[in-house]
């Protein structure tokens, strides 16, 4: 029968030290990991605002309310990057405001199927620079907090 | 806004309901810390699971009839405590044996509430779960539908409801919704996720031991940095799966059944989760004393589950199964990619290597317990890559996003895992050898 490490004393005590190496190598390899995230993201925190909206956003969004009626369908149409920022809208005007989205490509059918769908008239492009969703006329509401691109709002064409 | 005290005492306070309703259907007073973190996440797991038939039934009033029977459940809890009068149980042994890996820990913890309380909601932290907390809160129950219109991402709809339920009943309490009051209850999961895990090793090893593996998990970025911080629901799973670990090491059958039921409640995969944990359990207690109360149980959570995913009628598009041989032929792929982010020293340190060395050295010299535990964290990391040999997204961004999220629900099982072993191995080449 081979002698196993409990008959070796000297055996046991080296697997021992085997044993606290390696936890050691483990432990010290979590704390730099997990530490350097820290550190990392700690950095990166100071720099973020209070809120998922900026307060450009909540501008932006109450010129919005300021000229559509609560209740009101409104499409957000949004082109190339500004895909968070329309998800930003949709739930910032949630739940006054039913908000349709929809990214490029935006081609006239799918609007005037969305619009005999859900009877909007006005609409809010993001992007840059902002897709054109048929707009009889618009205004600049600024620019896309963090982004390049732009804001745009107004009524539709008939 | 950043969350405010009111919404952490909020959150608190409605920890204490899910705790109450915990105790409540596990018919028991929680006579420890650790028992009152099980009934914490039963119920929750609760909670969650009966928010569907209560929307069914119930309609815009469900999230207040489930405050209400947290309401109840505390009452009853509160009054059961007054007649019984329990002396509350030390804990002090922790503290002298084990300062440093608790100081490590208590580190750790300060800089997550820091993220927390600072970051604001990352992509699905926002665009998902906080955004079916807000449809929750306005509709006041589940729906079939997403925000209005044909929303691309309105595959949300079908996810498990247990973190934007919670988000929920915080928003309902304060009487206002505002994503940016969301993040105390990521606190919550947080500790007790930290407390599951000194469970689960001090029911089976010393204090010391047990405060390291809470250490080691505290420091897995996954866990406690970007996406934790973002309020994804990544850390919530791994905060349930903590959970069943430390009911299965402390031999708390009558939490058990709950606990795995609560897997289902937090994100898809928590299915598979609660499937392979089912298993491992069975396989470990060779389905001896397994009664059919608590079959009964696990059944209807699922049940529950896949109810509602069918009520939904959401269809599945992120993963196709186009033939075998396509499956097949991506694997080596699969692999290689999986394996990358297992071995991301960055990502884990030396995690994983050290739970697939533990696994080994628990297996030859561990209980059935321990073997089960090995074997089930090891079925998880492969359950968790499967899903990519049917993915439609880019395989390599895919695996990259998602894998070590992912692995991080499976962190505190791997930590407990190797942690147990090393005390094992400890104590098996400390005996004095043996008399002639």
């Amino acid at each position: 029968m081979p002698p196993d490490s409990q008959s070796r004393p000297g055996g046991a005590s080296r697997k021992r030290l085997a044993l606290n190496i390696a936890a050691a190598a483990v432990i010290a390899a979590s704390l730099v990991s997990g530490g350097a995230a820290f550190v990392r993201d700690l950095r990166v925190s100071r720099r973020a605002g209070p809120s998922v909206f900026t307060d450009r956003d909540r501008a932006e969004m109450s010129a919005v309310r300021a000229a559509t009626p609560p209740g009101s369908a409104i499409l957000v149409a949004f082109g190339r990057d500004a895909q968070w920022t329309s998800l930003l809208w949709q739930r910032g005007l949630y739940p006054e405001r039913d908000v349709i989205v929809r990214g490029e490509p935006i081609s006239a059918a799918a609007i005037a199927d969305a619009r005999r769908r859900w009877r909007f008239t006005h609409a809010v492009a993001i992007g840059d620079p902002p897709p054109d969703p048929g707009f009889a006329a618009h205004r600049d509401l600024g620019p896309i907090p963090g982004l390049p691109g732009r804001v745009r709002f107004g009524e539709l064409a008939p | 806004m950043r969350s405010g005290p009111l919404d952490y005492v909020l959150a608190l306070l409605i920890a204490a309901g899910f705790a109450a309703v915990g105790e409540t259907v596990l018919r028991r007073a929680s006579a420890s810390l650790a028992q009152w973190n099980s009934s914490l996440v039963a119920g929750m797991g609760a909670c969650a699971a009966l928010l569907f038939p209560l929307s069914l039934v119930a309609g815009r009033r469900a999230l207040d009839l489930t405050l209400g029977l947290m309401g109840l459940c505390a009452a009853t809890t509160v009054w059961r405590r007054l007649r019984r009068r329990e002396a509350s149980a030390g804990g002090s042994e922790v503290a002298r044996a084990a300062w440093l890996p608790l100081a490590i820990a208590a580190l750790a913890a300060a800089a997550f509430a820091v993220l927390d309380w600072r970051y604001n909601l990352l992509w699905d932290g926002f665009a998902a779960w906080a955004s079916k907390a807000q449809r929750l809160f306005v509709e006041g129950g589940l729906t079939r539908t997403w925000y209005p219109g044909d929303s691309y991402d309105s595959r949300y709809v079908s996810y498990p409801p247990l973190v934007p339920l919670y988000e929920a009943l915080v928003s309902r309490l304060h009487g206002r919704f505002d994503f940016g009051g969301l993040k105390p209850v990521f606190l919550v999961f947080y500790v007790s996720m930290a407390g599951s895990v000194y469970a689960a090793v001090r029911a089976r090893a010393s204090a010391r031991l047990a405060a390291w593996a809470v250490a080691l998990v505290l420091f897995v970025p996954a866990l406690s940095t970007r996406w934790a911080a973002g309020a994804y629901a990544d850390m919530p799973q791994a905060a349930v799966v903590a959970a069943v670990v430390a009911a299965a090491m402390r031999s708390d059958a009558a939490a058990l059944p709950w606990l795995l039921g609560a897997l289902t409640t937090v994100k898809p995969e928590g299915m598979i989760l609660a499937l392979i944990a089912a298993v491992a359990i069975a396989a470990a207690t060779r389905l001896r004393g397994i009664r059919l109360g608590a079959v009964a149980a696990i059944a209807a959570f699922v049940a529950v589950r896949v109810a509602y995913l069918r009520w939904t009628g959401v269809r599945e598009d992120t993963y196709l199964f186009r033939s075998v041989g396509f499956a097949i032929e991506r694997a080596p792929e699969v692999a290689r990619l999986c394996l990358r982010e297992l071995l991301d020293p960055s990502a884990w340190g030396l995690l994983w290597p050290a739970f697939l060395a533990a696994a080994v050295v628990g297996w030859r010299m561990g209980d059935a317990k321990q073997r089960s535990l090995a074997a089930a964290v090891a079925a998880g990391i492969l359950a968790m890559a499967a899903p990519f040999l049917f993915t439609t997204w880019p395989l390599e961004l895919h695996v990259s996003q998602a894998y070590f999220r992912l692995l991080a629900q499976l962190a505190p099982a791997a930590v407990v895992a190797a942690v147990l072993a090393w005390g094992r191995a400890w104590e098996r080449w400390a005996l004095p050898p043996p008399a002639a």
